[in-house]
């Protein structure tokens, strides 16, 4: 059994944000992008759960990823919607993205979060402007 | 998932916010623009802000209500990515059912222009479970 080659993206890897969160890209084809995260102490809140900012960043990369890999151009967000569904502080989460809406100048998408063992963390909807 | 009480978190901490000054009337949060939170385009990126109104919110709230806000939902607009010198926020409870509340908060540039906004459900814990 060989490995799965996953296709690097160029630009996650000089985006400072994503960078200073520890956020992971793996990309086999347009319909297969996932984003992870090792959750550590810096992710979390006072009440040592992991930040409901953390959710909002890792959902709109994910969604942002998802429109840069199709359109292949840059997206601006104009929306963003998350449910937070299950408290987290450990462990490896992944963000998933789906296309709803493919239009000329704006896009929509959904998004989810899971952990290890397939439970929902958080769901995420945005809508995003197409920069041509 | 919020704090409520200083909004001191490692979270915070690690995206660089300052400013987090009580007061009888309510609660004032600073964000300088660090290079961390940019994006390879050279603009903020929306978490950063969700992260700003999602901290200003449930620090409002716990304030005024004297729990820890937990956050069940945020719907966040984005006007500005373009990166200004200074960011602060300012939120306003807008109602309050038992446990649950619900909040605007708007994020406004060294211009006062708006540049996000939000609105949040937040459910009450008490903060001596």
């Amino acid at each position: 059994m060989t490995a799965v080659e996953h296709k690097k993206i160029d630009w996650f890897d000089k985006n400072p944000y994503l960078n200073h969160l520890g956020f992971e890209v793996m990309v086999q084809d347009e319909k297969d992008i996932l984003v992870k995260l090792s959750i550590d102490s810096r992710h979390l809140n006072i009440q040592q759960n992991l930040h409901g900012g953390v959710h909002a960043s890792m959902l709109d990369t994910i969604q942002t990823v998802a429109l840069r890999t199709v359109y292949q151009t840059n997206v601006t967000a104009m929306n963003l919607n998350v449910h937070y569904v299950t408290g987290i502080n450990h462990g490896l989460i992944t963000a998933n993205a789906r296309i709803i809406q493919k239009g000329y100048k704006i896009a929509a998408v959904e998004s989810e979060i899971i952990d290890e063992h397939g439970e929902l963390i958080a769901k995420g909807s945005g809508v995003y402007k197409i920069r041509r | 998932m919020e704090e409520t009480k200083s909004t001191i978190s490692s979270f915070y901490d690690y995206l660089g916010f300052v400013g987090d000054e009580t007061s009888e009337t309510g609660f004032e949060l600073e964000l300088p623009l660090n290079p961390f939170l940019l994006q390879d385009d050279g603009t903020v990126h929306p978490g950063v802000f969700a992260t700003m109104l999602d901290i200003m919110m449930g620090a409002t709230i716990s304030r005024q209500t004297d729990s820890f806000a937990t956050t069940i939902n945020l719907n966040l607009s984005y006007f500005d990515l373009e990166p200004k010198s200074n960011y602060t926020a300012e939120t306003v409870i807008l109602h309050r059912d038992g446990k649950y509340v619900t909040a605007d908060g708007v994020i406004y540039d060294q211009n006062k222009k708006r540049i996000a906004k939000a609105t949040g459900s937040f459910k009450l814990n008490p903060k001596n479970y």
